[in-house]
């Protein structure tokens, strides 16, 4: 039997072993590969892409952060697995394998799997490449999509890149190989578990440091943030740690204390076995959680923000596109126009208004002197009809106040005190601005409602009827009154080529205020959904390796429990009761950072919420759930594999 | 009353139409209540098969068993596992201990598993230990007591559901001299005074001396039987004769190093 033979038959021997570090090492030369292929891409390297350069910028630094973490895993995983071996290692040495032989052996071993991974992550990064590159052009909003293309140049930085990283560690690691006596090698695995211990001190330390950083994390807000922010990642994180050094060890103690819980069918088992898997695993879950956390976290942040500047967009903009013009002025815009070039390019005019607007200012003793716009009820009327809300009417000089900010930074409801309607009912003062034109108005009625961008046409919209308005209009300068045109076309979201022509068409001097939808989505769509689809390939890889830091963990331990259950089997444990044992045990260190990380995460987005002062806990709650759900899977293919391979041992 | 009784079991390994050898061959074995039986053979002569199978871990190609009447070859899986639990006590030569347990909570783990009450579980277990003596080790991990130790503990765990039956297999293969003098003792002890009905395997004519029937086997065949009078010194040196007539190799374990 040649070398290479060994080496391959002792892959294919444990498998099981090496499935979800090969997958992972495959899954970050996979992202790895389709960056590169994107960063070298002929039309991002030749700037024909709109925003091309910072995305590049963008995935670069993805791709350093990318190597950097396989450098970290790799060379955890890889010592690991060489610690997991070592009584094989002593056999081979005892029938007399030279250290250089025993060393040469692992790293065929280690480098078979590399290429392996490398061929396979390159493999499906190919289809994954062609995928990506219709996701980024649509995301872009490039015209043609990028066409399929792959440089030589990705190819070899990827291949070169990880051979390199997957060669220098395994060198690096086969340092230890051979060092120790036979003797300590094959009994490595004998050492004697002493049962875990824990200090009540520790205990209460974690407790205290667990409620104090939720406490700050909870309570936090902009002007404490600066002060608040360290100490509560640092208390959390000793909390964490000690929650599963000292504080799970506790809680087994306690449920061992209760001896009619305790003592009851396999509660025995499972209980005094969570003790040793938690203190054993303490190490590798603590990390996990806090890289559970981190992930969790950012991908929730980006989330929040994704989702809240889409929301911002559709309420700050209630219209795709508005068109404020100086009254008097001959119109700058027909909207025939804009229907013959939306029709040209495929855009379908589905709404179209003119109304009127003059700017005043408010005086009586409940308004602050509030930018404040005054429209006619016939014109919200026909807004009230685009936007799908109740009409309004009013006589007289009577007057309705639409509130208009009622949307909070990131699109969530801004969690303010419930305003006291009552207190704006009431007459009042309107003078039209700069002027001392001045009208008394009896307010009937406050509501809120999104009718026009608050920015320019002023957070109240005091709604009066066609003769106040005609009148305050033609008292108005040029500049306190405008015409607005408002516009709604189909498939706004690709129409910013429509947008662009009415924008060159407009006079280069002028006062107009434009309000695009059009625009503002197609930045943000830069800005947050880039971030958003390039972090997630990054979380899911660190997901992915994770969870094959635990599935390894489980595996390490395979003989042991192999020969515990077996021992079982004969004193009577049934299959089913192997099943539920198994299960607890698994589900026990799959679940648990799962948990601890998503607790975390829920702190740190009430923080995020504090900051800013809206509601961002739903977002919080999607990202906890869909990683609950993902790691559901994992466990459930973890456990499956874990469960045969008991089984196997088990089953006469 | 017959505690086992099997009839006509055999053992063949192999598949039709191949190669295939028989492990067992017409086994008639009849075990009463309190009895401690013991029984040899030199290596390969069939006496692990025939204990796996009489413990319902293997299942014979033909023949009967019943255990206190009944016949494990006809149970389903869960039942089966079942069955053992009650019926049936195990010592393995290599303790088969749970390092995660402490001692005490290794000997409850059948009574616990079987779902029997805290107040019941203190009572068997105060009852067994005192047999074994074994009452001043119970907060003990396992790896902090000597073999001796350890495999009483295993016979505490395979008698503390009180099975028809305990089943041993080479249970002082592991132990020194002393330590193994001291279970077979305790062994004995529970025969005598607790009316436990043993079934033990060996390969030492040391442990088998304190059997009171041997049965030999020689090629998967019952090659024959001899009883115990009063003196155990006399019945050892029966028992060397008979092993010598048996022939085959016995090297694996040293027969003659007690005494």
């Amino acid at each position: 039997m040649t070398f290479r033979r060994l080496a391959t038959s002792n892959i294919r021997g444990s498998w099981h072993r090496y499935s979800a570090y090969f997958l992972s090492s495959a899954f970050a030369v996979m992202i790895f590969f389709v960056y590169a292929a994107f960063i070298y891409h002929p039309d991002v390297v030749n700037g024909n892409i709109r925003g091309g350069d910072s995305v590049q910028k963008m995935m670069v630094a993805c791709e350093y952060l990318i190597i950097i973490f396989s450098f970290f895993f790799t060379l955890y995983s890889s010592s690991a697995f060489l610690k997991s071996r070592q009584k094989e290692f002593g056999l081979l040495t005892l029938f007399g394998m030279t250290k250089t032989q025993l060393r040469r052996l692992v790293f065929y071993e280690n480098m078979i799997i590399s290429s392996l991974a490398i061929l396979v992550g390159i493999g499906i990064g190919t289809v994954a490449t062609k995928l990506f590159l219709l996701a980024m052009s649509r995301i872009l909003g490039v015209e043609s999509p990028m066409r399929f293309y792959i440089d030589s140049s990705a190819i070899i930085l990827t291949v070169v890149g990880y051979l390199v990283l997957f060669a220098a560690i395994s060198l690096f690691s086969l340092r230890k190989v051979g060092r120790t006596q036979i003797i300590d090698l094959i009994h490595s695995e004998k050492q004697p578990k002493t049962p875990p211990k824990f200090s009540w001190v520790l205990v209460i330390l974690a407790l205290f440091s667990l409620v104090l950083g939720y406490g700050l994390a909870f309570v936090t807000n902009i002007e404490l943030f600066i002060a608040t922010a360290l100490p509560t990642i640092g208390f959390t994180v000793l909390g964490t740690y000690f929650l599963y050094t000292q504080l799970s060890v506790a809680i087994i103690r306690l449920l061992q204390k209760n001896k009619s819980f305790y003592y009851r069918r396999t509660h025995l088992l499972n209980v005094s076995q969570a003790a040793y898997k938690m203190k054993d695993n303490a190490r590798v879950l603590f990390n996990v959680s806090i890289l559970c956390t981190v992930i969790l976290t950012a991908t929730a942040t980006f989330y929040a923000f994704d989702q809240g500047m889409k929301q911002q967009t559709l309420a700050g903009n209630p219209y795709v596109f508005t068109l404020g013009t100086p009254k008097n002025d001959i119109p700058v815009l027909l909207p025939e126009l804009v229907k013959g070039w939306g029709q040209d390019d495929g855009f379908k005019v589905t709404d179209y208004a003119e109304v009127r607007h003059v700017r005043v200012e408010l005086k009586g003793k409940q308004f602050e002197d509030d930018y404040t716009g005054m429209i006619s009820v016939s014109d919200y009327n026909r807004l009230a009809d685009i936007l799908h809300t109740d009409q309004l009417s009013v006589t007289g000089k009577e007057a309705i106040l639409v509130n208009q900010s009622r949307y909070g930074m990131y699109g969530t409801e801004v969690m303010e005190e419930p305003i006291n309607e009552k207190k704006y009912i009431g007459p009042m003062k309107a003078t039209i601005n700069d002027t001392e034109h001045s009208m008394v108005l009896q307010v009937t009625k406050r509501l809120q409602q999104s009718v026009l961008d608050p920015g320019y046409y002023g957070f109240n919209l005091l709604v009066v009827e066609d003769p106040v308005i005609d009148q305050m209009y033609a008292a108005s300068p040029s500049r306190t009154a405008r015409t607005i045109q408002l516009y709604n076309w189909s498939n706004w979201e690709n129409s910013i080529k429509l947008e662009q022509k009415i924008r060159d068409h407009l006079p280069k001097e002028g006062s107009y205020s434009i309000t695009s939808r059009v625009e503002m989505w197609n930045d943000y769509r830069h800005a947050t959904s880039l971030t958003l689809f390039i972090g997630m390939f990054i979380s899911l890889l660190f997901f992915i390796a994770s969870g094959s830091v635990i599935y390894f963990k489980l595996f390490t331990e395979l003989q042991d429990d192999q020969a515990h259950f077996r021992a079982l089997t004969r004193i009577g444990l049934s299959i089913k009761e192997i099943r539920h044992v198994v299960t607890v045990q698994v589900g026990l260190i799959f679940f648990a950072p799962c948990l601890v990380g998503s607790m975390h995460t829920i702190f740190a987005m009430k923080t995020l919420s504090n900051l800013l002062m809206t509601n961002v806990m739903w977002y919080a709650l999607i990202v906890v759930g869909m990683f609950v759900l993902m790691q559901t899977i994992y466990f459930l293919a973890a456990r499956r594999t874990y469960m045969k391979k008991i089984l196997e041992e088990v089953v006469i | 009353m017959a505690v086992l009784k099997a009839e006509q079991l055999s053992k063949v390994y192999g598949t039709k139409g191949k190669m295939t050898y028989t492990a067992l061959q017409d086994i008639n074995l009849q075990v009463e209540e309190g009895e401690f039986v013991g029984i040899m053979g030199p290596s390969g002569s069939g006496k692990t098969t025939l204990l796996n199978i009489l413990a319902t871990i293997d299942s014979p190609t033909s023949g009967n068993i019943f255990i206190n009447g009944t016949d494990p070859t006809k149970l389903n899986n869960r039942k089966l596992a079942h069955f053992r639990r009650r019926e049936l006590g195990f010592v393995f030569q290599d303790f088969n201990l749970l390092d995660t347990l402490s001692i005490k909570e290794n000997i409850i783990l059948p009574l616990a598993l079987d779902g029997v009450n805290t107040k019941e579980i203190e009572r068997r277990l105060a009852e067994t230990v005192k047999w074994l003596g074994i009452e001043h080790i119970l907060d003990k991990r396992t790896y902090e007591v000597s073999g001796g130790q350890k495999q009483r503990t295993a016979i505490a765990r395979a008698v503390i559901h009180q099975p028809s039956l305990l089943l041993a297999d080479e249970l002082t293969g592991n132990l020194d001299s002393k330590s193994a003098k001291d279970v077979m003792i305790a062994l004995e002890d529970l025969n005598e005074n607790a009316n436990r009905t043993i079934l033990m395997v060996t390969h030492d004519a040391f442990a088998a001396s304190f059997c009171k029937r041997i049965i030999f086997i020689k090629d998967g065949r019952l090659f024959s039987e001899i009883r115990r009078g009063a003196n155990r010194q006399t019945f050892f040196q029966h028992i060397l004769d008979s092993l010598s007539l048996l022939g085959g190799n016995f090297d694996d374990v040293p027969t003659a190093r007690y005494q």
